[in-house]
């Protein structure tokens, strides 16, 4: 569904993104990982088609760049890393902007902007504005905007790119906005995310992407990725690795730093 | 919220209302309160000849353009206030004021010697100025990848350099009748409103309102920044492009008929911000109705305040402006901060 070919990304004189050669699959939800500064965000950018790169990124087979911003909007949805919460915008406001790409009438849009507010357990502060909310409530009124944009009759072959969509979120959102986004992937599409908890991305995710300074380390399924040397190496901590007692999943465990 | 923006939308509508009754019924030459009135048919006390022509020739006229002017000015600066992503943000800003008055005072001061003299060029030689310090400022500003709004912003800034230095020059070559002339354009005015220099506004300024408000939705998609708005399906590149040249039609159209007019476009988006939010879909209207009300009083108050004479409309809404949107600096800080 996304093909990736790419011989380099430069952002002025610096390299900021190596070969890449990856074909991503629909259905798929890749965790994106890596310390700081391995070029997550470069990636989803790039993804996003924001930056100039050197090669080939097809999504359903059309390079990105010929894509027309209105027909690229109900196919590919991206949730920046820093939300922005304009002043005196409602919740529900800004998800229903996500249907700027459509033609329906405003009480439709409104329907379906408190579709998405019930599945991410927001609706109860639909109408107060974003820039009264909460870091873990902004964050989940982008996530539903996201999907609300991508909300189509006939969904399949759409893309979502989310860079850190749990940071700010409870254990109890994690999951519920990661369980949307699997069933989101469930249904012939695919998600992008960058992680930092790794026990989630091992969760929920079907492959891991693994970046070191901006290369391609690693792509494969958690089981593989998620192994002690490689994430010691990546992270330069002392990493243990167990198995979830029930779905069997690897589990990773850090130690405390002394200084 | 939603009731609260529908009340501060038919605030801004009585606004319009009563301010354009008062301008209609009371001046320095005569004064009644049922003056609008008397053009229904079957009112008990029809208008005179020196009703009729006060109200008609003169009022009327004064009025249309106050709205147009009042509604274009707030509505320009609301646009280019969520273009920038910044509530300081100006068409004075971006030079468009500053290029238009370097043409029409060119033509007040040099007029006579080339032989293009009356309003009519001057009015003319306002849009084409702001017509083309717009293009440079956005050709200064544009890029590969489309306009860059802060290089937008101080290309403005040098804009208006250069303007002050040239209008500064102007006037060693203006004779007393000129010199009087550009200070009182500077400081803005509508009395020279008439019905023969209307059509040239109100299409210039029609045309503008008209497309800004169509853009609106487009506009609403760039509170969440310019890559959001790409996102969302917006052709961002088009859109900036679209909106400066509305604006700077709009804008020179304004500066053509009255003069520098200043703060109206800075302070109203703000207080309509602070009372709707930055929700284009309510705060673009309320700007455009406040904006409207508020010039025609202010029209009223410089044209009575020291009666038989006028004041440069100009002088109020900076003293009256500048004021409150220090006031409002203060107050508003950390909401400000919030909101951009």
């Amino acid at each position: 569904m996304l093909d990736i070919n790419i011989a380099h990304v430069k952002c002025g004189q610096k390299r900021v993104l190596g070969a890449f050669d990856l074909t991503l699959e629909a259905g798929e939800f890749v965790a994106l990982i890596g310390e700081n500064g391995a070029g997550k965000s470069t990636l989803v950018n790039t993804l996003a088609g924001e930056l100039n790169y050197q090669g080939s990124i097809r999504l359903n087979g059309r390079e990105l760049s010929n894509w027309i911003p209105k027909q690229l909007a109900p196919v590919r949805a991206v949730m920046e890393q820093k939300l922005s919460a304009p002043f005196g915008l409602t919740v529900s406001e800004l998800v229903g902007m996500g249907r700027f790409w459509s033609n329906e009438t405003d009480v439709v849009t409104q329907q379906r902007a408190y579709k998405w507010l019930q599945r991410f357990d927001a609706e109860a502060f639909a109408d107060r504005t974003m820039d009264t909310l909460s870091g873990g409530e902004q964050q989940r009124a982008h996530i539903a905007r996201c999907l609300c944009q991508l909300d189509v009759a006939v969904p399949g072959e759409q893309m979502l790119l989310l860079d850190e969509p749990t940071s700010a979120l409870d254990v109890y959102h994690q999951h519920s906005v990661l369980a949307e986004l699997r069933r989101f992937t469930r249904q012939g599409n695919l998600v992008i995310a960058v992680m930092h908890d790794l026990n989630l991305a091992s969760l929920y995710a079907d492959n891991i992407l693994l970046l070191a300074d901006g290369a391609l380390k690693h792509f494969a399924k958690p089981e593989t990725v998620f192994r002690s040397e490689i994430l010691e190496k990546t992270y330069r901590s002392p990493v243990y690795i167990t198995k979830h007692p029930n779905i069997h999943k690897p589990m990773i465990f850090t130690e405390p730093r002394h200084l | 919220m939603t009731f609260e923006r529908r009340r501060w939308l038919i605030a801004g509508a009585v606004g319009i209302l009563a301010s354009s009754w008062l301008l209609l019924s009371s001046g320095p030459v005569l004064s009644d309160w049922r003056l609008p009135l008397m053009w229904l048919p079957g009112f008990s006390a029809p208008m005179n000849e020196l009703e009729q022509t006060v109200v008609t020739q003169l009022r009327l006229p004064r009025l249309v353009l106050g709205l147009l002017v009042g509604t274009v000015l707030a509505q320009s600066g609301t646009a280019m206030q969520t273009l920038c992503r910044n509530p300081l943000a100006d068409p004075g800003l971006i030079g468009i004021s500053g290029g238009a008055a370097v043409f029409a005072l060119s033509v007040i001061a040099l007029g006579a010697q080339i032989g293009l003299q009356g309003s009519f060029w001057v009015s003319l030689a306002a849009f084409l100025g702001a017509l083309l310090t717009t293009f440079l400022v956005y050709r200064l500003a544009g890029g590969k990848t489309g306009v860059d709004v802060a290089t937008l912003l101080l290309a403005g800034v040098a804009i208006n350099a250069l303007a002050g230095a040239l209008l500064g020059l102007l006037s060693y070559y203006a004779d007393d009748d000129a010199l009087r002339l550009m200070s009182f354009w500077q400081m803005g005015s509508l009395a020279g409103a008439n019905w023969d220099q209307l059509p040239l506004g109100v299409v210039l300024m029609g045309v503008s309102s008209i497309a800004l408000f169509m853009l609106r939705k487009s506009i609403n998609t760039l509170l969440l920044g310019e890559r959001q708005a790409r996102y969302l399906g917006v052709n961002t590149r088009s859109l900036k492009r679209q909106l400066i040249i509305w604006v700077a039609l709009g804008v020179g159209g304004a500066v053509a008929l009255t003069g520098m007019i200043g703060f109206v476009g800075l302070i109203i988006p703000h207080i309509a911000r602070l009372l709707v939010g930055a929700n284009i879909r309510w705060l673009m209207p309320v700007s455009m109705l406040f904006g409207a009300s508020v010039l025609v009083l202010t029209d009223w108050i410089a044209k009575t305040i020291v009666a038989p004479a006028e004041l440069p409309i100009g002088i109020i809404t900076a003293s009256v402006g500048a004021p409150f949107f220090i006031y409002l600096l203060i107050q508003q800080k950390r909401r400000l901060h919030a909101g951009y």
